[in-house]
C-alpha cells in the first residue's frame, strides 16, 4: 500500500525522469482519492435525489457531470502552477471578486427574494462561491507577508477589512450562509496565523453586529429570519404558511435519515427521498437526507469518514507546508470544508438552522464544485511543492 | 515582637501584583491542536446525532412519517348471515346510507340543521345538537344520521347542501323482522354484536376487515402504483336450529298468553329430544309501554329462578334410579312439617292442599306434595341428590352459545343450611335457567341420557365450505328403566294430576308443573306484608310419553297474582298444549302404536 502511494526515492524507474521532490511526484493521493470518492457519491446522490423531480431523470446529474469535468480541468490548472504565482495574482482575483459581488447585487438574477448569481445561458454563476476561494487566497497572501508567528494589530485590522468587504457584500445579497463561510475561513486563517483570542472574539462580535444591522436595515429578507425562528422556537411550526412549510422540510429530512436505519433502504429505494417532493431542492440543499435514507448509518459513517479523512490530510499538509502561506491556505480550506459539512448535515438532521450551504462535493451546483476543486487544487499545490 | 515584624508587614503591604492572566493564543502547534479539537467535536456531534436518529429514535419518527405519507381506508368485511334451519335469512348485512357533515363547510347552521331534521325526521334535541356542532366548526366530521333509508338519503342529497354528504356503510337488516330476536340478538350501529348469537359469535361472524393503503404526496395526490390493498375476509355464516315458522307461531302464542295473564313475561322453548337442537326459543317481556314484546336478549339462558315443583321430577328420578323407591312405595306424609322444632329459626311448611296421610310415590308426584317429595329424597340423602342435580346439568352453563349465560346457583350439599336440606328436594334453595331446566327434563325424555342444547347446526366460511357443528356432548344421568318409570309417573301428572290442561288428544304427555314463589325485594318469598307473593309458573313436558321426540318448556313470569290462572297447571300448561299442537304440525313426530292419550273419564 505504501509503495503505491509513496515511492522511495531510489526505487525503480521513475527516478530516471524526475527528482523525488518534483511537484508531480508529491501529489497527496489519499486526499485525491477522498475527493474523488466524495464526488462519485455526490453524482449518485444527485441522481437519486432528483431523478423523479426534474424534466428528465438525468437533468441534474448530467449537468453535474459536466461541471465535474470542468472542475477537474480547473483543478489541474491550479495544481500545475506554483502557488507563489497564484499569491502574486491574489489581489487581481480579489478585486475581480469584489466587482462581481457588487455587480450581482445590482444586476443579479432574482430568485427567492435574493440576488445570488447571474444567469448566463443555461449556467447560473454564484460569485459568492468563488469568493470563498479568492478571499482565502487574498487573506492568506496578505497575512503571510508578516514574518512573525503572531500578527500585528495593524495587519489584523487589514485582514479584517479584506474579509469585511466581500462578507458585507454577500450579506447584502442576502446570503447569510455563504457569509458565514467567509467568516469561518477568516477565523481559521487568523487563528493559525496567530491572532489573539480577543481578535477572534472581535470578529465574532463584528459578524453578529453586521448580521443584526442587516436585519434591522431589512436587507435580510423575512424568509431567512423565519428559518432561524423555527429553529429556535419549534412551537411555531404549527402556524400555517411558511413557518409550517419550513418545519416540514426539516422534519421530512430528519425522518428520511431515520428511515435509513443501519443499512439503509438501498439506492433509489428511499420512501421519502425517492418518491415525493417533500424536501425542496433536495439535490442541492439536503443531499445528506438521501444518503441517510438510502445507505443508512453505514453510508452516513462512510461519508462523514471521507470528510474526516479529507480534513486530516489537509491538516497534515498544513503542518508539512514549507511556508506560512501554504499553512494559511490549508487552514482556510480546512475551516471552510469543516463548517460547510457541519452546517449542511446539521440542518438536515435538525441541529442547525436551515441555510442554503451546499454539502461539499456532494451537493448539486457548478459554482460550488468549481470553487472546491480550485481550493483542493491549492491545497495539493502546497503539498506538491513542500520540497521546493 | 512588633518591632521585629514591622519590616515584614511593610513588605506584605505592597505585594507584587499577580501577573495578569492572558489568554495566550500559543504557538502554531498549539493553535493547530485547537483547530483539530474543534473539528473533531463538530464532526462527532454530527455523527452522534446521525447514529441516534438511525437507531434509537428511528421507530418513533418512522411511525409519524408513515402516518404522514400513507392514508389507510378500512375495507369493512361483510358480516356473516344468520340463517334459520330452512335457509331463511334472519340477519343479513346490507349497505345502508349514512348522512355525514363537515361543519366547516356548512354555510347556514340553523337553516341546514332544520332542513336535515325535517327530511330525516330527527328529534328536536338532535337538531339542536347538530346546529351547535355546525356553528362551532371545530370538527371536520360529524354524523348527521346513520343507516337511514335510501329514499331519505336521496332526499338529503337532493337538497345539495354544501358540507353534507352521504356514504354507504354496512348495516344489519332483519328480513323476517324481529323473528327469533331472542336467539339472534342485535348489533350496534357499527355492526358489532351486542346480544344473542350476534354477540356470542361476534368473532366468527365479523370476518376480518381489510385495508387499502395509498402513498400520497404532500398535497394528497396518490402516487401511481403505490396503492396496496389487503382485501377483507367475509365473516362466517351461521345456520341455526330454529324452525322459523314454528318460531313465529310460538312467539305469537306466547305474546297472547302473556298479555292475557297480565304477566310480566314468559318463555317458551321447543327442543328436539334426541339431538338437543332448539327448534324454537322465545322470551317475552312487558316493555316500558306495557305491551309484551319478544326480547332481544336471551332471558331463557341469562336469568335463573328457583325451579319450584318441576324439580320434584329430578328428586324422584334420583330416588328411583337409586332403587330406594318405586311408584307404589307408600309414605306417611303429614300435611304440615316443622323444621328444627323448638329452635328460634324453626320453620313450618305445608302442602298446597290437604291430603290423605298415606300416599304412594305416584300420588305424591301427581298431587305435587312438597313434604312427600322431601321424604322420598331423604331416602338417598342430600349428597346423593346433589350428585344427581349436577348430572342433570344444574350449576353449570349449557354452553349452547348464548352470551352471558348463567350457570345458576347450586350449593354444595354440605353448605345447605337449615330447611334448605329439605327444600332442595322440591325445587327451592337453588336456581336454574330455563335452558338448564329443559335440558334436564330432556335427559328424562331421552331415555336417561343428557344432551346439551344447541342453537347452531353448521357454519359456512368465507369460501362457501359448510362445517357441521360437532354433535353435542352426551352423558348418562339415570338408567333407561328409571327414565321409563319416570315417563309413567309424569304421564300421571298430566292425566290425573296438576297438569290436566296439558293433555293432548290422542297422545300421552309426560311433564311436571311448577309454581315457584319468586324472591321478593326483602330476600324472602313473601313481601313485607306477609301476603303479597309473585309467582313463576312453569310446565316442562315431553311427548309422546312412550317414545319422546319433543321436549317443551313453558314458563310464565309473574302471572296476575289474584287470578286463578297463576299456577303452573293453569298458567303454563294450556300454553304448553297450544305450542305442542303447533309443533306437531311442524315436525314429524311418530306416534306410538296404541297410544290414545289419557284414558277417558279419569
Amino acid at each position: 500500500m505504501t509503495s503505491l502511494l509513496q515511492r522511495r526515492p531510489d526505487s525503480g524507474l521513475g527516478n530516471i525522469r524526475s527528482s523525488p521532490s518534483a511537484p508531480s511526484r508529491n501529489i497527496d493521493w489519499l486526499l485525491l482519492i477522498a475527493q474523488a470518492a466524495l464526488s462519485a457519491i455526490g453524482l449518485a446522490t444527485v441522481y437519486s435525489a432528483s431523478y423523479t423531480k426534474g424534466k428528465s431523470p438525468y437533468q441534474y446529474v448530467q449537468r453535474q457531470e459536466v461541471f465535474l469535468i470542468g472542475a477537474v480541468v480547473l483543478m489541474i490548472v491550479v495544481m500545475w502552477v506554483d502557488y507563489e504565482h497564484w499569491r502574486e495574482r491574489a489581489a487581481l482575483f480579489y478585486g475581480a471578486t469584489v466587482m462581481l459581488l457588487m455587480l450581482v447585487i445590482v444586476a443579479g438574477a432574482v430568485s427567492g427574494g435574493a440576488r445570488l448569481g447571474f444567469d448566463i445561458g443555461p449556467l447560473k454563476i454564484q460569485p459568492a462561491e468563488f469568493a470563498k476561494v479568492t478571499v482565502l487566497l487574498a487573506l492568506a497572501s496578505y497575512l503571510a507577508e508578516e514574518r512573525t508567528q503572531r500578527i500585528t494589530y495593524a495587519r489584523f485590522s487589514g485582514g479584517l477589512i479584506l474579509i469585511g468587504i466581500p462578507a458585507a457584500l454577500i450579506i447584502i445579497q442576502p446570503d447569510l450562509g455563504s457569509a458565514s463561510v467567509v467568516v469561518a475561513i477568516a477565523m481559521g486563517v487568523l487563528l493559525v496565523a496567530g491572532a489573539r483570542f480577543k481578535h477572534i472574539a472581535l470578529i465574532t462580535a463584528l459578524s453578529l453586529m453586521t448580521v443584526a444591522a442587516a436585519v434591522v436595515a431589512r436587507i435580510v429578507n423575512t424568509y431567512q429570519l423565519l428559518r432561524i425562528t423555527v429553529f429556535v422556537n419549534s412551537d411555531r411550526c404549527n402556524e400555517p404558511g411558511q413557518l409550517h412549510d419550513l418545519c416540514q422540510q426539516v422534519r421530512n429530512s430528519t425522518r428520511a435519515v431515520a428511515i435509513g436505519g443501519i443499512f439503509g433502504k438501498g439506492w433509489l429505494q428511499g420512501p421519502i427521498t425517492n418518491s415525493r417532493n417533500d424536501i425542496p431542492v433536495q439535490w442541492a440543499d439536503f443531499p445528506f437526507s438521501a444518503v441517510g435514507e438510502q445507505f443508512g448509518l453505514v453510508g452516513s459513517a462512510v461519508l462523514i469518514g471521507l470528510y474526516a479523512l479529507m480534513l486530516l490530510r489537509i491538516f497534515r499538509i498544513a503542518q508539512l507546508s514549507r511556508d506560512t502561506l501554504g499553512t494559511y491556505i490549508c487552514a482556510g480550506a480546512f475551516a471552510m470544508i469543516l463548517w460547510q459539512v457541519f452546517q449542511n448535515i446539521g440542518m438536515t438532521i435538525g441541529i442547525m438552522p436551515v441555510t442554503g450551504l451546499p454539502l461539499p462535493f456532494v451537493s448539486y451546483g457548478g459554482s460550488g464544485l468549481f470553487a472546491l476543486y480550485a481550493l483542493l487544487g491549492l491545497v495539493q499545490n502546497v503539498h506538491m511543492r513542500r520540497y521546493r | 515582637m512588633h518591632a521585629e515584624r514591622r519590616p515584614l508587614v511593610r513588605r506584605v503591604r505592597r505585594p507584587p501584583r499577580p501577573a495578569r492572566v492572558r489568554f495566550r493564543a500559543g504557538d502554531l502547534a498549539g493553535r493547530m491542536r485547537a483547530v483539530f479539537v474543534v473539528s473533531a467535536v463538530l464532526l462527532a456531534a454530527v455523527m452522534v446525532r446521525v447514529v441516534l436518529l438511525q437507531t434509537v429514535q428511528a421507530d418513533g419518527l418512522l411511525r409519524v412519517a408513515r402516518s404522514q405519507r400513507f392514508t389507510e381506508r378500512i375495507l369493512h368485511a361483510r358480516r356473516g348471515t344468520i340463517y334459520a334451519a330452512n335457509g331463511t335469512a334472519l340477519a343479513v348485512s346490507v349497505q345502508a346510507p349514512t348522512v355525514v357533515a363537515n361543519p366547516q363547510l356548512v354555510l347556514d347552521p340553523p337553516g341546514v340543521s332544520a332542513a336535515l331534521a325535517s327530511v330525516l325526521d330527527l328529534p328536536p334535541a338532535r337538531r339542536d345538537a347538530l346546529r351547535v356542532a355546525f356553528e362551532a366548526k371545530s370538527k371536520s366530521f360529524v354524523y348527521v344520521a346513520r343507516q337511514v333509508t335510501r329514499s331519505a338519503a336521496d332526499a338529503v342529497m337532493a337538497l345539495k347542501l354544501p358540507g353534507i354528504d352521504v356514504y354507504d356503510e354496512p348495516s344489519r337488516a332483519h328480513p323476517q323482522g324481529a323473528l327469533a330476536s331472542s336467539v339472534v340478538g342485535l348489533t350496534d350501529t357499527d355492526g358489532t354484536g351486542i346480544s344473542g348469537l350476534e354477540l356470542a359469535d361476534q368473532a366468527v361472524l365479523a370476518g376480518k376487515d381489510g385495508e387499502r393503503t395509498r402513498l400520497h404526496d404532500k398535497d394528497g395526490r396518490t402516487i401511481a402504483g403505490q396503492v396496496t390493498t389487503q382485501p377483507s375476509q367475509p365473516g362466517t355464516d351461521l345456520m341455526l336450529t330454529i324452525d322459523p315458522v314454528l318460531q313465529y307461531l310460538v312467539e305469537d302464542a306466547l305474546l297472547s298468553r302473556v298479555d292475557a295473564l297480565k304477566a310480566r313475561g314468559g318463555t317458551v322453548i321447543v327442543m328436539d329430544t334426541r339431538s338437543g337442537q332448539i327448534l324454537a326459543l322465545a322470551n317475552a317481556r312487558r316493555s316500558a309501554t306495557g305491551a309484551p314484546a319478544i326480547t332481544a336478549g336471551n332471558l331463557a339462558a341469562v336469568e335463573a329462578h328457583d325451579p319450584g315443583s318441576v324439580a320434584k321430577a329430578f328428586s324422584l328420578a334420583a330416588a328411583v334410579d337409586q332403587g330406594v323407591v318405586d311408584p307404589t312405595t307408600m309414605f306417611y306424609v303429614p300435611s304440615t312439617w316443622v323444621f328444627d322444632p323448638g329452635k328460634p329459626y324453626s320453620k313450618t311448611i305445608h302442602d298446597a292442599e290437604k291430603h290423605a296421610p298415606n300416599l304412594s310415590v305416584r300420588q305424591i308426584v301427581t298431587i305435587s306434595s312438597n313434604i312427600g317429595t322431601m321424604l322420598i329424597a331423604d331416602k338417598i340423602g342430600s349428597q346423593k341428590l346433589n350428585e344427581y342435580h349436577r348430572l342433570f346439568g344444574f350449576g353449570a352453563p349449557t354452553n349452547a352459545g348464548v352470551p352471558n349465560e348463567t350457570k345458576g346457583l347450586l350449593k354444595p350439599w354440605d353448605k345447605l343450611r337449615g330447611s334448605e336440606k329439605g327444600t332442595v328436594a322440591y325445587g327451592y334453595g337453588y336456581s336454574v335457567s330455563s335452558l338448564q331446566l329443559i335440558a334436564a327434563m330432556n335427559a328424562l325424555a331421552n331415555g336417561g341420557t343428557y344432551v346439551a342444547p344447541s342453537l347452531v347446526t353448521a357454519t359456512r366460511d368465507a369460501n362457501g365450505v359448510t362445517h357441521r357443528q360437532p354433535a353435542p356432548a352426551t352423558r348418562r344421568v339415570v338408567s333407561a328403566e328409571t327414565a321409563s318409570t319416570m315417563a309413567g309417573l309424569l304421564t300421571s301428572v298430566v292425566c290425573s294430576g296438576t297438569a290436566k290442561a296439558a293433555q293432548l288428544p290422542g297422545m300421552s304427555v309426560a311433564g311436571k308443573t311448577g309454581t315457584a314463589y319468586k324472591i321478593q325485594a326483602n330476600g324472602t318469598y313473601a313481601a313485607d306484608d306477609g301476603k303479597t307473593r309473585s309467582y313463576f309458573s312453569s310446565f316442562v313436558g315431553y311427548f309422546p310419553a312412550g317414545n319422546p321426540q319433543l321436549t317443551i318448556l313453558v314458563s310464565i313470569d309473574e302471572p296476575d297474582a289474584n287470578s286463578n290462572e297463576r299456577f303452573g297447571g293453569t298458567a303454563a300448561a294450556p300454553l304448553f298444549k297450544q305450542v305442542a299442537q303447533i309443533a306437531l304440525q311442524r315436525t314429524d313426530v311418530t306416534p306410538v302404536d296404541g297410544d290414545r292419550g289419557c284414558p277417558r273419564g279419569k
